[in-house]
């Protein structure tokens, strides 16, 4: 038996409060301006730390693979939608049961292709017996539902994947 | 047979891997917690599954009560171990996993309360005829704490009622020293309220604890004592057993004091009486009743594996009866000095301003929240990380530590490394071993005591085993008559801790020669 989720969503990279000095963090970034790249991972092992820069209308990338991630490229995809700005998720803010719709048989809170906004509540979860509602906290159209309905999830946890969307 | 299918280990860190140790011996399932901050932690990867509980911060992770006993049920374990800090003395965490069918590897939550409290704990040994130190407890207003201080007699500190660890402890050498720690409104506060009281203090005793266990017929054994007298800013440093020095009629009655202490406390698990003893007084400060950093000690001495008597008794199992010591069982309480030597030495990281960072009482800096938005802020924040890792071995060497090379050292927590402990057919013998053993040890990348820990033993006084608890204090001061001989470092280091840690703290490697 294998821990539970052991999916790594580059989100949770960067909140990990990993220190690097900065010059490294410059050198970076430095790497991914001389190569016009939008995403680097460095994995020495033990430390991985994920910079993504923002596909943003100021430098307009053409090319493919401007969604590194090939998983979540697929559906959804709003490239060259100038709005569109990156990836975001929303992440199981406890240990217990999650819920995607307010009790069984009735419509989820969202669906694929929905546009969520922060506040709005996205699931339940359920610990020890105590329901609280997973509030969004980021603003997007969801293009991936990760939590099983009715499954145990950690904290952390991935629950959607949306394509971020820059406020109205 | 085990007693429970599967254990959640609610610890992270050395602690954690020890308990899973004897839970894989036994065949018990494991479940690992753990931080966003101990991702990848060999604790999480030793465990049969594993689940994050929470952010960085202890009091969201590994104190976080409804996320850990969540995980447990979710995760198929029938009983949770504790460790040691974070909730291994908390009561009401101890009620929790009752009331969800989940069996606590300790005492129940009334023990815990009452072991606790040190005022009732005081008067459960006065009842039992223990000496304790002269005290002055109940709300106290400043009239009366001056008043009665003199009874109390300086020095004298003010303690915190429960909570344990040497934290929260101030020292007032003498009425001027009161009246000043008075002017603070928290501590006026503190005394006012019954949170705290006057303790008399002992001026450079030998701090020597008791293993007992216990099950829950009451029987009640003791099963060694171990000297924890070095110690630096009330953290102990150096455990050994069978304390140096002690006579047979001391040891003698500290350990018919325990047993009657943990008898009448009624807890039925694995813990420790702790006593403070100076010439022909003995003093009794305080229960533990949790598997300690120094049980390993213990351990090495007598043969046993403290964690699987701590299970056992918690599952209600008796303690093996006198003369049948198996591989199983407790020992009969045997003198443990035929059988040798022991000695630990806990190597920790020095964080530099954060020495006292500790896992009951974390005081990290915040990490942006949980799907917010991370500033430079967050990057950027000091990590500190294992380089070359080289651990000592040979025989009579034993380390306990969660270390590999390249895993992190994150700041949130207790900052203990490793623990080395030796064993040797005599003191002398595991003197040297224990050097030769320190002298192994590497750890890159990470600030460490071990410069500290390598003038302690070879301090003169540690040597001829007669040390009290200002050991250290005394090796700064350069105080301790032919010292220099072993120590030529010590010699340079006038005045506080800040010398050491300066030196420590050097770039590059810092040296004592």
């Amino acid at each position: 038996m294998r821990p539970l989720a052991r999916r790594r969503p580059a989100r949770r990279l960067f909140n990990r409060g990993a220190g690097l000095p900065i010059s490294e963090l410059e050198g970076l970034v430095r790497i991914m301006d001389e190569n016009r790249l939008t995403e680097v991972t460095v994995d020495d092992g033990c430390r991985r730390l994920a910079l993504k820069r923002d596909a943003g209308p100021r430098e307009p990338d053409s090319r493919d693979g401007g969604r590194p991630d090939g998983r979540l490229a697929g559906e959804g995809d709003v490239e060259g939608d100038p709005v569109s700005t990156g990836l975001v998720t929303v992440q199981a803010p406890g240990v217990g049961i999650f819920f995607r719709s307010p009790s069984p048989g009735m419509t989820p809170f969202v669906e694929v292709g929905q546009v969520i906004e922060p506040g709005q509540v996205v699931g339940l979860l359920e610990t020890l017996k105590v329901i609280s509602e997973v509030i969004s906290d980021v603003r997007g159209i969801v293009i991936g539902i990760e939590a099983e309905d009715g499954g145990m999830v950690e904290f952390g946890q991935t629950l959607l994947v949306c394509e971020e969307t820059d406020p109205v | 047979m085990s007693p429970f299918g599967t254990m959640l280990v609610a610890n992270r860190g050395e602690i954690a891997l020890r308990v899973m140790r004897t839970c894989q011996e036994k065949g018990i399932g494991t479940v690992a917690v753990y931080s966003r901050a101990d991702e990848g932690s060999l604790h999480v990867q030793q465990a049969d599954r594993a689940c994050c509980v929470g952010e960085a911060g202890a009091r969201d992770s590994y104190m976080n009560v409804a996320n850990i006993v969540c995980a447990a049920l979710e995760l198929g374990a029938d009983a949770v171990h504790p460790g040691y800090g974070f909730l291994a003395e908390d009561a009401r965490f101890a009620e929790i996993c009752s009331a969800h069918g989940l069996s606590f590897i300790g005492p129940s939550a009334d023990a815990l309360l009452l072991a606790g409290d040190k005022c009732r704990m005081r008067k459960v040994a006065v009842g039992c005829g223990v000496p304790v130190l002269p005290a002055a407890s109940g709300p106290l207003s400043r009239p009366e704490a001056l008043r009665k201080a003199r009874d109390v007699g300086y020095p004298l500190v003010l303690k915190p009622r429960c909570g344990g660890g040497g934290r929260g402890i101030r020292l007032a050498a003498d009425e001027d020293g009161l009246r000043g720690l008075l002017e603070e409104r928290e501590v006026r506060a503190s005394l006012e309220s019954g949170r705290s009281f006057l303790e008399h203090c002992l001026e450079r005793p030998r701090h020597i604890e008791v293993q007992v266990l216990a099950d829950r017929e009451g029987d009640t054994r003791a099963i060694g004592l171990r000297d924890c007298s070095v110690q630096r800013r009330r953290q102990k440093m150096i455990e050994e057993a069978p304390p140096p020095r002690l006579d047979r009629a001391m040891e003698g009655r500290l350990v018919d004091d325990a047993v009657c202490l943990s008898r009448a406390s009624g807890f039925s698990t694995a813990g420790t009486v702790e006593f403070l003893v100076k010439g022909d007084d003995y003093f009794f400060i305080e229960l533990n009743p949790r598997i300690q950093v120094e049980h390993t000690v213990t351990e090495v001495l007598t043969g046993l594996d403290l964690v699987w008597e701590q299970i056992r008794l918690a599952s209600g199992s008796a303690l093996e009866r006198p003369g049948r010591r198996g591989a199983t069982g407790a020992a009969t309480g045997s003198r443990e000095r035929d059988c040798g030597h022991a000695i630990q030495a806990r190597i920790s990281a020095e964080h530099p301003g954060l020495s006292i960072c500790n896992s009951q009482h974390p005081s990290p800096p915040p990490l942006p929240p949980a799907g917010g938005k991370v500033g430079m802020g967050g990057v950027l924040r000091g990590r500190t990380e294992v380089g070359e890792l080289r651990l000592p071995g040979g025989p009579g060497v034993r380390v306990d530590t969660h270390l590999r090379q390249g895993c992190p050292v994150p700041h949130f927590y207790d900052p203990l490394l490793a623990k080395v402990i030796v064993w040797a057919p005599n003191r002398a013998e595991a003197l040297i071993r224990l050097r030769r053993a320190l002298g192994e040890t590497h750890i890159g990348g990470v600030e460490t005591n071990l410069p500290m820990l390598e003038a302690l033993l070879g301090s003169a006084a540690f040597e001829e085993g007669c040390y009290h608890t200002g050991l250290l204090e005394e090796l700064e001061e350069g105080g301790c008559p032919g010292e220099k001989a072993h120590s030529p470092a010590a010699m340079d280091l006038p005045g506080a801790h800040a010398a050491i840690e300066c030196r420590v703290l050097e770039k590059g490697k810092a040296q004592w020669a």
